[in-house]
């Protein structure tokens, strides 16, 4: 009896998220002690900082909304069996746009137009930043991993060039506010009990997405066929499905959606775009990706996950500083990872020029 | 001085021979790890962390000698953790990587907290400096870390070429199950391999530290990013892989020469050594044909 | 370096070189090798046959150290072989050449003979003299090793001539083959056969897994016969009996009793259909036609109903005539006319199947452009309907959430074959259709073929196996350097088809042969 429940035990910390979620908790007592504070009180107080109240878990919404767009645009790629790094970056060009297009838009513009465009310009510029590393890899073989890390920061000093010569206001690294119409409402404004706390619809948005992507993968063309070339390319190529056009098509896609998380920054926080906004959201994507794998509850736990340990980090700050979270966040996907036997397969690094017709 | 007169000096030179080692000892780290067959963008990741390392332990023990060590083990340290996530726990070399460079990112802040009570940078250091007295010109020839760097490639270039444990490393990043089928141990091969490579990246974390003589939070600035581009430029070589640094050091050399000396908003330079990354990527992959490919068993696992 | 030993010091008593008790192997729920007991000795030619899946090819590798048993023992050079390890079996002299060659191509021939055996000098690679010694093993095998050139330069032959000296430049006593001739030709085999003679007589024990009965018949002096993992016997072929009578027993033995009969009758039935439709239009021309260098000057003509098998050396333009009847290439010059085209694709594993997706996927591959509607949603009734009826056509399991990894070989292949023949092409292609097939698969493949020539198609089969394209073509032509260089009837021998792939035939005429 004893053997089998010692058993079950195993099997369980055997399942990723119990395992990640166990060495998570595990390097942060370490690391906490290792610091000086007490784990447990710092434990308390994270737990006070994030799901203790209401405006805490509304914090961890706000938090999780660009983890779990950049998260759902990191997982479209690596379906396809490409590692989107570039997400970062992406996510900077489609702020910058967002906070550009939804400033220049007429005053009075209703929301149902306002907010569509605005929308499309980020999803738009985030769509063409990923279009670069997809044509490399399309026209050349170039590895998307290195090529997304080098857009990455092109777009960070891009981003800073646009804002310095021009498209900023005067004296700041601001854009102008965008027009009301283009901004998405704060979710306080249906819940109360959210008072004060910055999360906006855009959480809602940012679910019905991770659905509706997921019931594409099942049930269109385009989403099986970037499922199977991420299995096997080779065998589609045979087939004749074009597969480079798919894998471009496929970052170009992910680029998109990483874009859309400007909705939960630009136009439901801040309503404008300024230098550092987002920042971080797409290296986050990545862990989320990784760890809620292949379902759309997968993600939204993971991005969950992910935004209570930053809004914890910030609850912890005075005490322990908030980079620690960056720490257990690396702990974590090693943790998963090291238990996944999935993503060792499906994620195993496929060679450079992979993609390369046969001939 | 005019941009001009600045960028054909000697100065510019010196400067960007300088600016070469931390990339130049990033790159041939890569080079090892990844004729091996493990993936490493932990590179810029064991740069940063082995920076802090450095400079440190000099604060600490008022020797550079003792930094440089601390920094060299650090990054060899590093380089085991990944080796032993990749190639024990088998999990993908590109997330274990991710996850290595998050941590350091994070982790370098913590400790410059925990030992200076800032979370931007550190007090400054002396660095290694044993030639003060000397010219310019001399002090750059002399420098004992551009010395290391040309050892360590002139040694990593050989052994590739001329040892067993060459031939077998080599093996073991073309073809890993080959490799075990006729007695290799790729574990242990790959895993000192990696290891190896973190020590000559974390030598280039040190170089870095002491060239600024202090440690700033993000200091390596993608670095070792653009050093895993020139692994790719250079086809896993290591005299090209340092060939292919100096290029891009002479780029970041030139962006700090002009940002200083024209009204051009500096953005614009600091893009510049990644565009160019950029460019010579779809350049050689284009090309990546015949002799000029990746080793084969790049990122794979032998069987069973 | 005892391999050119005298005649007179070949082995008398053979000694067991290495010996597996009671041998089990699991792989998760399925037993490869259950409770196996075996001698490998020195002196003898050792066939070890059976049907895929028979458990042969992980027995052996248990016994060179590369699999670790879940129970019984390996004893290797008089002591249980601890660590292990295919290290410590190549310590004490056991050796295997795997089926997918393990040597690496960008490495020379001298760099691959030395990997793991490199002798040093003051902590380099002494390369002069593991140049000398591999010069000697050359000699000894009779054989020449371009030790400078680069493995991937070389063809399948040379391949296996460089595997064969590797295991001797670390002294191997045991050398074991896996599945050697499977893809090579009659003649490359028979030389294969000769080097291993004389490794044999030089006091080596060798052994060779095969599914080709006429090997064992020619070469073997010991047969140890596989089925379902276990062992069905193991003795040796008595040279002065019956060897016809002691084949037959090795053929029932290999399959099962009852269903050898079956197999026979279904391999019986040749194309003798294929010249009543031989009047067909033409389903394939091809004038001319040139692919990079592998593809030189082909021509060649495909009839309605008509099967045809293409022999030849692999190398010699097989792969490119698949990439430009599969639309993979273009051809650099000269015409290509015919089609539409439905291609079975020489390895299933890597081109043929996603291994990771359902049979569902698998069997309507590169084809959801059907099935889409305007929006690019899929029509998943009608991917149902398709899907079913060709799964429970083609003979493998009917479970379409199934992963195809889960599958046989055997079964693989026939969703690949259905695929392609579901899409009423009028040029059906296949490239070894039944390569590491077992006989009962095989032979529900030929039927499938013959079926698509019997509705019309043209059936063109490029195989290694002339068996294989004597029971299927109504005739046979030869690929050589890149042309087709003869057409002969299925009846033609082995030697006859040799010849031209060799290119021996060339400008002569017929009959003035020496």
């Amino acid at each position: 009896m004893k053997d089998v429940a010692s058993r079950a035990i195993g099997d369980l910390f055997r399942t990723p998220a119990v395992a990640g979620l166990a060495a998570g908790w595990l390097a942060f007592c370490l690391l906490v002690w290792l610091y000086g504070a007490s784990p447990r009180e710092m434990a308390g107080l994270l737990f006070e900082g994030t799901w203790g109240t209401s405006y805490g878990a509304g914090q961890v919404l706000f938090k999780a909304t660009p983890l779990l767009f950049t998260g759902l645009a990191v997982d479209l790629a690596l379906r396809a069996g490409l590692f989107n790094i570039g997400a970062e970056g992406q996510l900077a060009v489609a702020s910058l746009a967002a906070g550009v297009v939804g400033s220049r838009l007429p005053h009075g513009t209703p929301a149902i137009v306002a907010l569509p465009v605005t929308l499309a310009a980020a999803m738009g510029a985030g769509a063409a930043w990923a279009a670069v590393p997809a044509l490399m890899k399309a026209r050349f073989g170039a590895h998307e991993v290195i090529s997304t890390i080098v857009m990455n920061r092109i777009a960070d000093g891009l981003v800073g060039l646009l804002l310095a010569s021009g498209l900023a206001l005067a004296g700041s690294v601001r854009t102008a506010d965008v027009v009301p119409g283009a901004r998405v409402p704060r979710l306080e404004v249906a819940l109360s009990a959210f008072r004060g706390s910055a999360v906006s619809f855009a959480i809602v948005a940012a679910v019905v997405a991770t659905v509706a992507v997921m019931v594409a993968h099942e049930r269109t063309r385009f989403g099986r066929e970037i499922g199977l070339i991420g299995k096997n390319a080779r065998a589609m190529e045979a087939e004749h499905v074009p597969v480079r056009r798919r894998l471009a098509q496929a970052l170009v896609a992910s680029g998109a959606v990483a874009g859309a998380a400007s909705l939960g920054t630009v136009l439901g926080y801040k309503g404008y775009f300024e230098e550092g906004l987002g920042a971080g959201a797409g290296f986050g994507g990545i862990a989320v990706a990784l760890l809620g794998r292949g379902s759309a509850a997968g993600l939204v736990l993971a991005a969950l996950l992910f935004g209570t340990l930053q809004q914890g980090g910030l609850a912890l700050n005075a005490h322990v500083p908030k980079e620690l979270m960056d720490v257990l966040q690396g702990v974590v996907i090693v943790a998963v990872a090291l238990t996944d036997v999935r993503l060792r397969r499906a994620v195993s690094a496929a060679p450079v020029a992979s993609t390369k017709g046969a001939g | 001085m005019s941009a001009l007169e600045v960028i054909v000096s000697g100065t510019m030179l010196a400067q960007t021979a300088r600016m070469t080692i931390p990339y130049a000892c990033a790159a041939l780290g890569g080079v090892v790890s990844e004729r091996s067959g493990v993936v490493n963008i932990a590179l810029e990741g064991i740069l940063l962390s082995s920076a802090l390392a450095a400079v440190a332990v000099q604060g600490a023990t008022e020797s550079a000698a003792m930094g440089l060590l601390a920094g060299v083990l650090c990054g060899a340290a590093i380089g085991l953790v990944h080796a032993a996530v990749v190639v024990w726990g088998r999990i993908d070399a590109i997330v274990s990587g991710l996850a290595i460079n998050l941590a350091a990112a994070g982790g370098t802040r913590v400790v410059l907290r925990a030992l200076y009570g800032s979370s931007s940078n550190s007090p400054s250091v002396r660095g290694l400096e044993p030639f003060e007295h000397m010219g310019p010109l001399a002090r750059t020839l002399l420098d004992p870390f551009l010395l290391l760097t040309l050892v360590s490639a002139a040694l990593l270039s050989w052994s590739l070429r001329r040892t067993r444990f060459g031939l077998r490393l080599r093996a073991c990043g073309e073809d890993p199950s080959a490799a075990q089928a006729v007695g290799v141990d790729v574990g242990w091969t790959r895993t000192l391999a990696v290891t190896i490579g973190g020590a000559v990246c974390g030598l280039g974390g040190t170089a870095l530290a002491f060239e600024l003589h202090q440690f700033q939070a993000g200091m390596t600035g993608g670095r070792g990013f653009i050093a895993l581009a020139a692994v790719i430029v250079a086809r896993w070589r290591p005299w090209p892989a340092v060939g292919a640094c100096l290029a891009f050091a002479a780029l970041d050399a030139l962006q700090i020469v002009l940002q200083n000396q024209t009204k051009v908003p500096s953005q614009l330079f600091a893009i510049l050594p990644f565009a160019a990354t950029l460019v010579a990527l779809a350049l050689v992959s284009r090309r990546a044909r015949g002799d000029a490919r990746p080793p084969a068993g790049l990122g794979k696992h032998p069987d069973g | 370096m005892a391999v050119g030993l005298p005649e007179s010091a070949s082995v008398r008593g053979a000694r067991a070189l290495a010996v597996a008790r009671a041998v089990e192997k699991r792989f998760g729920e399925i037993r490869a090798v259950r409770g196996v007991s075996i001698e490998l000795e020195a002196g003898r030619i050792h066939a070890v046959c059976g049907e895929n899946g028979a458990g042969k090819s992980t027995l052996l590798k248990v016994l060179a150290g590369m699999l670790v048993p879940d129970a019984g023992e390996v004893v290797v050079g008089g002591a249980r072989l601890d660590p292990h390890t295919p290290r410590e079996a190549i310590r004490r002299g056991v050796s295997m050449v795997l089926q997918h060659f393990a040597l690496i191509p960008v490495f020379t021939v001298l760099e691959n003979l030395m990997l793991g055996a490199e002798p040093t000098k003051r902590g380099a690679l002494d390369e002069a003299s593991a140049r000398a010694r591999a010069q000697a093993i050359a000699d000894d095998l009779g054989v020449k090793l371009p030790l400078d050139e680069r493995v991937e330069a070389l063809g399948i032959g040379d391949r296996q001539r460089v595997e064969i000296a590797r295991a001797l430049f670390r002294d191997a006593r045991l050398l074991i083959l896996d599945e050697p001739t499977a893809v090579l030709t009659k003649s490359e085999a028979t030389q294969l056969y000769a080097t291993l003679r004389r490794l044999v007589q030089a006091g080596k024990g060798v052994v060779v897994v095969t599914h080709k009965l006429d090997e064992v018949r020619d070469h073997a002096d010991v047969v140890t016969v596989m089925r379902r993992g276990e062992l069905v016997f193991s003795r040796p072929l008595d040279r002065d009996g019956d060897v016809g009578a002691q084949i037959d027993a090795i053929g029932s033995a290999i399959m099962g009793a009852g269903s050898v009969a079956h197999a026979r009758a279904g391999d019986a039935a040749t194309g003798a259909g294929d010249a009543a439709a031989s009047g067909g239009g033409e389903a394939l021309v091809m004038e001319g036609v040139r692919v990079g260098r592998g593809l030189v000057d082909l021509s060649l003509t495909l009839r309605e109903g008509e099967i045809v098998g293409v022999a030849g050396i692999e190398g010699n333009g097989q792969k490119e005539l698949v990439a430009v009847l599969g639309g993979d290439v273009a051809p650099d010059a000269g015409i290509v006319r015919g089609g539409p085209f439905a291609i079975v694709r020489e390895d299933r594993q890597t081109e043929g199947l996603v291994l990771d997706a359902s049979l569902r996927d698998n069997v309507v591959l590169g084809e959801l452009g059907r099935f889409a509607r305007w929006h690019g949603g899929i029509d998943r009734e009608a991917l149902e309907r398709e899907a079913r009826a060709r799964i429970e056509r083609s003979g493998a399991p009917t479970d379409l959430d199934r992963l195809a990894r889960t599958l046989s070989g055997g079964n693989q292949q026939k969703i690949v074959v259905e695929r392609a023949l579901s899409r009423s092409a009028r040029v059906v292609v296949a490239a070894q259709p039944t390569r590491g097939v077992d006989l009962a698969a095989s032979a529900d493949i030929h039927a499938k073929l013959r079926d698509a020539a019997a509705r019309g198609a043209g059936v063109l089969v490029i195989s290694a196996d002339l068996d294989e394209l004597r029971k299927l073509a109504s005739r046979i032509v030869v690929l050589a350097r890149g042309r087709i260089v003869a057409e002969l009837p299925p009846t033609a021998t082995d030697e006859e088809i040799g010849r031209h792939m060799l290119g021996l035939e060339g400008e002569r005429f017929d009959g003035a042969t020496p």
